[in-house]
């Protein structure tokens, strides 16, 4: 590999494990405000011995960020699995070592082939969940703002302001998150799309020797 | 690491691979794939006289032939190319 593809492949493998990382850490956020949700609300079902509509969906939704939760952690540690393989194969490459390089290139190319669905899925989902946790985010400031305005600083008005902060801090997390995965799909489907051009090549080459 | 590769992928890794003499079994387990594709894909290379077969006693194994470096050196070299675009961000 020339030096320079060898600097981009470093960058783009640091970039996108940086990624994996970053998702793996919204995805623990998520799992724990699911079971913050539904821990709180069915505790105040129990003390209070009445079921409401409200704390009813607020538990469902609490169960539904933790399977959502679950589901990302797994899978965002198989296409993490994979990418740190190929770093750890990349930092025993060394110099003029062009064919370990371009044998690593392949293991890239067939490691985004096996996980594009579930990137394209990432970007829905953390498109999707993103707008969620915002307006929860806003809604919990919002309703907090107003508990400070009428009754004055409360450790339970606090309270309620950093569990909307949080929810929105994912929010904007998830819609970055979705949008890396945007920019870093397009780039390999243009390359997915190269290989084919690359393919007829060699086709050729084969064909004429 | 298993991944999806293409036909010419693997051919690029078993070229590589049998610059020295190698068996079957030697080239199924480095290059990951199950002896019916292996089969498939060593007739293939031996037809288009990128490998050669040797026989010693018991013994086959296959060789790359110096026809098969100029597929080598274009493969090598346009995959290298596929890195010219970045996505873009850095983390």
């Amino acid at each position: 590999m020339e030096f320079e593809t060898k600097k981009k492949f470093k960058a783009e493998l640091r970039s996108f494990f940086g990624l994996t990382i970053l998702n793996l850490v919204i995805g623990g956020i998520i799992l724990a405000l699911g079971m913050s949700l539904a821990i709180t609300n069915v505790l105040g079902i129990i003390e209070t011995g009445q079921i409401a509509l409200i704390p009813i969906v607020q538990i469902g939704l609490g169960i539904a960020a933790i399977a959502a939760g679950f589901y990302w952690i797994i899978q965002i540690a198989e296409i993490m699995d994979g990418v740190d393989e190929i770093q750890t194969t990349f930092d025993e490459v060394g110099e003029g070592d062009g064919e370990k390089a371009t044998s690593l290139i392949i293991k890239m190319m067939a490691h985004y082939r096996s996980n594009k669905t579930t990137i394209s899925r990432m970007i829905v989902l953390g498109r999707i969940g993103g707008v969620l946790f915002l307006i929860a985010g806003a809604v919990g400031m919002i309703n907090a703002g107003a508990s400070i305005a009428a009754s004055g600083i409360l450790t339970e008005n606090i309270g309620q302001l950093v569990g909307g902060l949080t929810a929105f801090g994912v929010g904007v997390a998830g819609l970055l998150i979705s949008r890396y995965f945007s920019l870093y799909s397009r780039v390999w489907d243009a390359r997915l799309q190269e290989t084919a051009k690359v393919e007829d090549a060699l086709e050729h080459e084969m064909g004429a020797n | 690491m298993k991944g999806r590769r293409t036909s010419f992928e693997i051919y690029w890794e078993i070229l590589v691979y049998c610059r020295e003499p190698r068996t079957f079994t030697n080239i199924i387990n480095r290059c990951d794939l199950n002896s019916k594709i292996g089969q498939l894909h060593l007739r293939f290379l031996v037809d288009k006289e990128y490998l050669q077969v040797m026989k010693d006693d018991e013994k086959t194994t296959y060789n790359t032939t110096p026809k098969a470096q100029e597929y080598i050196t274009l493969f090598s070299k346009m995959y290298g190319t596929l890195f010219d675009n970045l996505p873009g961000f850095k983390l």
